[in-house]
């Protein structure tokens, strides 16, 4: 188990090789992702930056319509002032009375720097409250440092009409503005009613504490700032800044004021604008990141196990595949077996270990029968025999193959002889298995083997029985003739004198008549040793066996003047020396002998020539030449050629040629042409025969 | 003791050839006794002093065997062997005087410690050549072994 787990990993590592992981797809899962959540962070922000914004415009608005209605307020309870003092026939414009309107006012109306009555000539005469303004007691405002209060009173005084000023800095030092309304009574100027507003006290006194600790409030009067409630601090002039702006109007006055939350402005800067500064908008881009990379590392675990099993599917259809060949390859494999083994004409057996027949061909069917299978081998034994003694060491493993000859009974029930050729069967684990045994049927051809081998014997009894034969016969010959030589010589030796030349003749021919008798029974000897005798085989050089011969028929060819051609360095033979001597001795012999006692210039050659793979040797005379139709019958013992009847000889030379050539393996020839000459060929087994 | 000198035993079947042989070594010169025995059966009897040779006197172990091998019954080689056997006959020296020249034969009589091997020749002269320088050898040249 374990083992196929690492085998199974084994091949997912190999086949993942061939597929890498494809990054890509994850990768740009990951970027989209962390896209969307960065754009949905930026909306996030954005809708709260939205919220914020609006509650500003709300807040503006709401500040706006404070400070218009606290300042219509403020002036239309002046203008009441104003209409009460000259309500009264004739006006009262006792100081007593003022200070009773302008204690009641402050009173009920805050927000009042202070409430004044100028008098025509611009000099402000009552204060009130008079702690708090002392500074400007007694000023003409005529003489006002600032122009532009100047001018206003000036219009004031002119239009006899209310004017406003633009926002200076007051006597008390302040920033502020004031209102004047010309008291006029009976066409005539009595004086002014001065309302003097400080902005810091209409604003805080007007907008809650709560609003200017959010917001930054900030006024501007024709470009000028008036008011801030976190001075020197700029406003953002980011885009993104959730600034509102309106225009606050009230009797002949506008101002501007913008309106921004304080923690933006409080915090401008890349961290803001990140929105990093909030735990909740970090909380949720850093949940998107990570929730980006954890379904992009999803997505790639995915896509990688998507991958592993794909290489395992790949594999194993691979493997699928490669089985389905295989099998193609074993049933073909096996068709052919099949076929193979039906062509075998042999016998072809499969055993198991009891012996018992198991399988075999079409041949083991045609021999055994058809129920050949399950049955026993010594079911078809004949007689007795070892086959199992022999089979055993195969059965028990200690041997690999076996061969075995067994009488066995055939389908017709006779018994043939048959070679088992077996072979062990041993499964995986080296059990055994049984045997394959081939078997042949050999009965016949060991009969024609012991036929052969009687025959060969027979032969080689009748041969030995010959030349035995031949051996005594010569021996036995030669006894005679020996004794007849010993008298002939004792004759002459004691009783030549009284024999006459008459006598002596024909001593003579009965001497000459033993001699050829000697040389018969000598050839005859010799023949029937070229059998029987043999010596160790030499390399011999044909050049000096040629040599050799010449010098023993010195005497002869000397006498007849014959020219011998004997080339030097001729191939060597390699044989049995004495009988290649008495060879060439024979074939010298016979050319010497039957050169033509005309022949002009006689000539006897030695040659050696390459004919294919073997070495031809030949000795080649121009004497009388023999007749084709006796080319095969000059090799047979004691045949003579009608034209030899004068010369001597037994018949026997070529014979004696003829058996040392078949010994030696070689064959020879002759090829004439008579009155031209003989040349006679023959050729020598190779050493390695 | 006088001194007699050693006598040849020649065992030959061919009366011819025993005949010639004799006159050969006569002719030599050789005086001594040369006895002839026609087969194998009889030279033992001589050699044994067996049977009609049984008087040793009569009879005494020969110088020199002159040996056939070819001989009716026990042939020559038999009677080599029985000759190398015998502890006091082993000494007198075998020369074998046959026609056969095949060597299982040579090879065989060596074999029985043969002391020569010799052929008869054909010729005449041959014969007679041989036989002489036989009997100048074995009978002159070569001193024999002393016998009882």
């Amino acid at each position: 188990m374990y083992r196929d787990n690492v085998a199974f990993l084994l091949l997912i590592s190999r086949s993942m090789k061939n597929h890498p992981v494809n990054i890509i797809l994850p990768l740009v899962i990951f970027l989209t992702l962390s896209s969307i959540t960065i754009i949905l962070w930026q909306r996030y922000l954005d809708h709260d930056e939205e919220i914020i914004r609006r509650h500003t415009q709300a807040m503006a608005e709401q500040v706006r319509v404070r400070l218009e209605d606290f300042m219509e307020e403020r002036l239309s309870s002046l203008e009441v002032l104003v209409e009460r003092w000259v309500e009264r026939r004739p006006p009262d414009f006792s100081y007593t009375r003022y200070r009773q309107f302008a204690e009641t006012y402050f009173k009920h109306y805050p927000g009042f720097q202070a409430i004044n009555w100028v008098d025509r000539e611009g000099f402000i005469r009552w204060v009130y409250p008079e702690e708090q303004n002392y500074a400007s007691k007694d000023k003409s405002l005529r003489n006002h440092p600032e122009v532009a209060l100047r001018d206003s009173f000036a219009r004031a005084e002119t239009s006899r009409e209310y004017v406003v000023t633009p926002c200076v800095t007051l006597f008390q030092g302040s920033l502020g503005f004031a209102t004047y309304w010309p008291l006029v009574y009976n066409g005539k100027l009595q004086g002014y009613l001065n309302g003097v507003f400080n902005i810091r006290s209409v604003v805080e006194s007007r907008i809650g504490k709560t609003l200017l600790d959010e917001f930054r409030l900030i006024l501007y009067e024709e470009n000028r700032l008036i008011y801030q409630n976190t001075p020197g601090k700029a406003l953002t002039t980011s885009s993104r800044s959730v600034r509102a702006s309106r225009e606050v109007h009230f009797r002949g006055k506008t101002w501007r004021l913008e309106l921004e939350p304080q923690e933006i402005t409080a915090k401008a800067g890349s961290a803001a604008y990140l929105g990093l500064e909030n735990p909740r908008h970090l909380f949720f881009l850093i949940f998107g990141l990570t929730l980006s990379t954890g379904l992009s590392f999803l997505l790639y675990s995915f896509m990688r196990r998507m991958q592993m099993y794909q290489a395992v599917r790949d594999q194993a259809l691979h493997e699928v595949n490669e089985r389905r060949q295989a099998e193609k390859a074993l049933r073909e494999a096996e068709e052919k077996r099949k076929t193979l083994l039906a062509t075998i004409p042999d016998i072809v057996m499969q055993i198991d270990p009891d012996r018992i027949r198991t399988w075999c061909n079409n041949a083991g069917y045609a021999f055994f029968g058809e129920d050949v299978i399950g049955k026993k081998g010594d079911y078809y034994f004949v007689g007795e025999q070892d086959t199992y003694q022999k089979l055993q060491p195969l059965l028990d493993g200690r041997e690999y193959a076996a061969y075995i000859e067994s009488w066995q009974r055939r389908r017709d029930g006779q018994p043939r002889l048959l070679a088992w050729w077996c072979r062990r069967l041993s499964n995986d684990r080296g059990q055994v298995m049984g045997a394959i045994c081939t078997a042949r049927d050999i009965t016949d051809q060991r009969k024609l083997e012991q036929e052969r081998e009687a025959l060969l014997k027979e032969l080689s009894d009748k041969n030995a029985e010959l030349e035995s034969f031949v051996y005594t016969v010569s021996h036995d010959l030669k006894t005679p003739v020996v004794t007849i030589e010993g008298f002939i010589g004792a004759l002459k030796e004691d009783f030549g004198k009284l024999l006459g030349p008459e006598g002596e003749k024909y001593l003579r021919r009965i001497s000459e008549a033993t001699q050829k008798m000697e040389g018969l029974i000598n050839d005859l000897l010799d023949l029937s040793r070229i059998g029987r005798l043999s010596e160790q085989k030499t390399e011999i050089s044909f050049t000096s066996l040629a040599k050799e011969a010449v010098i023993a028929l010195d005497a002869p060819i000397k006498e007849r003047r014959i020219t011998v051609v004997i080339p030097e360095n001729m191939p060597s033979l390699y044989a049995e020396k004495k009988r290649l001597g008495q060879l060439v001795d024979n074939l010298v012999g016979n050319a010497v002998k039957y050169i033509g006692e005309d022949n002009p210039s006689p000539r006897i050659e030695f040659g050696a020539e390459k004919r294919g793979d073997e070495t031809v040797f030949f000795v080649r005379d121009n004497g009388i030449g023999i007749d084709k139709m006796y080319f095969d019958k000059i090799f047979k013992i004691f045949q003579r050629l009608p034209s030899a009847r004068k010369i001597d000889g037994t018949g026997m030379g070529l014979t004696i040629v003829k058996r040392i050539v078949e010994l030696h393996g070689g064959r020879v020839w002759v090829e004439s042409e008579v009155g031209k000459g003989s040349t006679f060929y023959f050729t020598i087994g190779n050493k390695e025969d | 003791m006088i001194y007699e000198p050693s006598s040849i035993l020649l065992v030959e079947d061919e009366e011819a050839h025993a005949e010639l042989t004799v006159r050969a070594i006569r002719k030599a010169g050789n005086a001594n006794r040369i006895d002839t025995v026609p087969d194998g059966e009889k030279a033992l009897d001589y050699l044994f002093n067996r049977g009609k040779y049984s008087d040793k006197n009569q009879y005494p172990t020969p110088g020199l065997v002159l040996l056939d091998i070819k001989l009716p019954g026990v042939d020559g080689i038999e009677v080599l062997k029985k000759i190398k056997e015998d502890d006091e006959l082993r000494k007198v020296p075998v020369v074998m005087l046959t026609t056969s020249e095949r060597s299982d034969d040579i090879e065989a009589c060596y074999g029985h410690y043969a002391n020569s091997y010799l052929t008869k020749p054909v010729g005449f002269m041959e014969f007679e050549d041989k036989i002489r320088s036989l009997d100048f050898y074995w009978m002159i040249i070569n001193r024999p072994p002393l016998l009882d």
